[in-house]
């Protein structure tokens, strides 16, 4: 089969913020770039971001880069590497002003500075007082920064493929990454994109569990090409997740509802926080609230006819206030659950949010694996940045306002190492086509398939089963068991089918492809989880309730082959200033 | 114009809704998503192409005529909107 061939300097896969910001260094910088990404790029889950980007800009309480830097450190629980979130603190300021200029209309001061909000984790002097650290363009940061970064695209010239699924990187013998293989979901054809780079950006992986906040789109496409292409992922076991989530749908209800006084109650209307944590009640760390949800509706304490929610009880502040102080609370329940509460308790269960864990990466992006003696070589040619990377700034638990600045910093800095890349590597590798056809088979191995489970089943299966065994809480018994059931669910694949064969916007063909990511990753989550024996940051072992420094102060790699596992340091040292030693880490 | 003709464009006018409706933000996969499946086949004409322009709306449009009950002047785009929101408590 011949199959129609484009060529690039650099492919980007994924259009959201990292890796819009990367194409735009290369468009600058007169490299040939395309895009690929399998919805216009507007409509990225960078736009979900509302909350905004950490700057150290100091313009409403005192503060600098160093103070960011160690904040994001200790809120990592030690295992961020410091050189990268050094890199990322110092350029965050220089990176704002540069959108701000770019058109993104951030909030104002009255002074007309940019509006700088205290948000959780962020403090003056090294865990002094509350700092002011994000900047936000109203409630659509993400929104704003997306499509100014996709306008600058276009006028740049960057070429774009719009509603096109990547399949597979394509390799040849000697490990360099020269392509990927692509399909146009309108016409169902395949096409090879020869690249001298290649950079994946596209997400991360929310939709391995039932009850998540991620968009459709978060089925960690990136991620599982790496894994297929013999790359470890690192530090999946970092997953955070959020207490408050709608029940059985997955958006959040913010923890602002309870500070305003809303409590969660069980079948019997007990107050159950109170058993828990005795003086923060409802208040309480986000896994101390997360894990009593869970033992609630595990000992049979669940409310509704699958009594697999607790209820969130807001009714008692007082129609005024409810609406007044928590209206897109509100809306938000009566459009997806026909539920006022100014009358009625919204359903509720802890929701997955963020993807700490990725594809292993440094501070210029470039993709890094253990070869022989080196914990880290690069893999010529391959890229990632964002939230499908892990570079690691956000270690075992991400600060609110560190997501879009993470995008933006190693967005730009890859996109100059590629540059750079590019001045000493001018032509393109020759093409490895036995790399392609394996690519192909796996594409065509799903129009081999008539008979047998469906696809949605099994994904409806792999997320209910990680959820119950690889979310907030953990033990060795519950992810032993959890592994097998996960083991399970990827045998029954061999026997998944697709029923429609049609070429034209065939989305059976693309949710079958995104299973096949997905339950790669749920393996490489839970196997992470289990080996992991204490707890740090958003990894919470009931088993190893506390941070073991001495063993656990090291980054997880996960292989696909054969489900290996391997560990690497953690860069404790900075590019210029002294490390912060892990200290207990006490807000 | 045959009859067939004006199915198969019907069928690929509706795959290509299903993918648009894939979105940048959970809340707008579950509406938008949903009512293909659940009300779209319902709407007149005219409803289907007001739907279909919607889908031209950024999200964050959509969100805020979704969610924060921000719909547009226009009463049928209104009614539109209100249906998908119905929809998705059904």
């Amino acid at each position: 089969m011949i199959l129609p061939v484009r060529k690039f300097d650099s492919l980007v896969i994924g259009a959201g913020g990292g890796g819009l910001r990367a194409a735009l260094q290369l468009a600058h910088a007169d490299a040939n770039v395309a895009v690929v990404s399998k919805v216009f790029p507007t409509r990225s889950h960078t736009v979900a971001a509302q909350g905004g980007v950490n700057a150290a800009l100091a313009n409403v309480l005192p503060d600098n880069w160093h103070w960011h830097m160690y904040d994001t450190i200790k809120g990592s629980d030690y295992l961020a590497d410091q050189d990268a979130v050094e890199y990322m603190c110092r350029a965050a300021s220089h990176l704002v002003y540069e959108l701000e200029h770019a058109g993104v209309p951030f909030s104002r001061l009255d002074n007309g500075k940019i509006y700088q909000r205290a948000f959780g984790g962020q403090s003056q002097d090294f865990g002094g007082a509350q700092a002011a650290r994000t900047c936000a363009a109203a409630d659509r940061t993400g929104h704003a920064i997306l499509h100014s970064l996709y306008q600058q695209n276009i006028a740049a010239k960057t070429h774009f493929f719009d509603e096109y699924y990547a399949i597979d990187l394509i390799n040849d013998d000697e490990g360099n990454i020269l392509g990927a293989l692509v399909l146009e979901i309108e016409t169902g054809e395949p096409l090879v994109i020869e690249a001298k780079t290649t950079l994946l950006a596209t997400g991360g992986v929310g939709r391995i569990f039932r009850t998540n906040t991620n968009a459709q789109i978060n089925t960690g496409d990136g991620m599982g090409m790496a894994l297929r292409a013999g790359i470890p992922l690192q530090d999946m076991e970092f997953f955070q997740f959020h207490p408050t989530g709608i029940a059985g749908k997955g958006m959040l209800i913010t923890e602002g509802v309870r500070g305003e006084g809303g409590y969660l109650v069980n079948n019997d209307g007990e107050r159950f926080m109170e058993r828990y944590a005795p003086n923060a009640r409802d208040l309480a760390s986000r896994d101390v609230v997360s894990r009593a949800i869970y033992m609630e509706v595990k000992e049979g304490r669940g409310c509704g006819p699958n009594k697999d929610y607790v209820l969130l009880k807001l009714d008692h502040l007082g129609a005024d206030v409810i609406k007044q102080r928590l209206p897109g609370i509100r809306d938000t329940s009566i459009t997806f659950m026909n539920v006022d509460p100014i009358e009625e308790s919204i359903p509720i269960y802890p929701t997955a949010h963020y993807t700490m864990g990725g594809i292993p990466t440094n501070r210029f992006g470039q993709v890094v694996v253990p070869v022989k003696h080196s914990a880290e070589e690069a893999i010529p040619g391959l890229y990632a940045v964002g939230e499908c990377a892990c570079v690691s700034v956000h270690g075992a638990n991400r600060l609110g306002g560190n997501s879009l600045l993470d995008i933006i910093v190693f967005g730009r800095s890859a996109g100059n190492h590629i540059v750079e890349f590019l001045k000493s590597n001018r032509h393109h590798r020759p093409m490895n086509w036995d790399s392609v056809e394996q690519a192909m088979q796996r594409l065509r191995r799903w129009d081999d398939t008539s008979d047998g489970e469906s696809v949605t089943q099994i994904r409806i299966d792999l997320q209910k089963e990680m959820e119950s065994h690889c979310g907030v809480f953990r033990t060795e018994e519950i992810l032993k068991d959890g592994i097998e059931k996960i083991r399970a669910i990827k045998a029954r694949m061999v026997n998944a089918r697709l029923t429609d064969h049609s070429n034209v916007f065939n989305t059976a063909r693309i949710e079958a492809l995104e299973l096949e990511n997905l339950v790669e990753i749920a393996l490489a989550t839970i196997h992470s989880a289990y080996a992991r024996q204490e707890s740090r940051g958003a990894h919470s072992r009931v088993d190893f309730p506390v941070r073991d420094d001495k063993n656990w102060m090291k980054h997880s790699l996960f292989f696909m082959q054969d489900e290996q596992l391997d560990y690497k340091p953690v860069r404790t040292k900075p590019l210029t200033v002294d490390t912060f030693p892990p200290k207990e880490r006490v807000y | 114009m045959s009859f067939e003709v004006n199915v198969e464009k019907e069928l690929l006018g509706e795959r290509r809704l299903r993918w648009a409706c894939r979105r940048g933000l959970l809340e707008l996969d579950l509406l938008l998503g949903g009512f293909i499946d659940k009300g779209y086949q319902d709407l007149s004409d005219k409803e289907k192409f007001i739907f279909q322009d919607l889908l031209l709306e950024s999200d964050q449009q959509l969100f805020e005529y979704f969610i924060k009950k921000a719909p547009p002047g226009d009463a049928e785009i209104a009614r539109v909107i209100k249906k998908i929101c119905l929809a998705a408590t059904a």
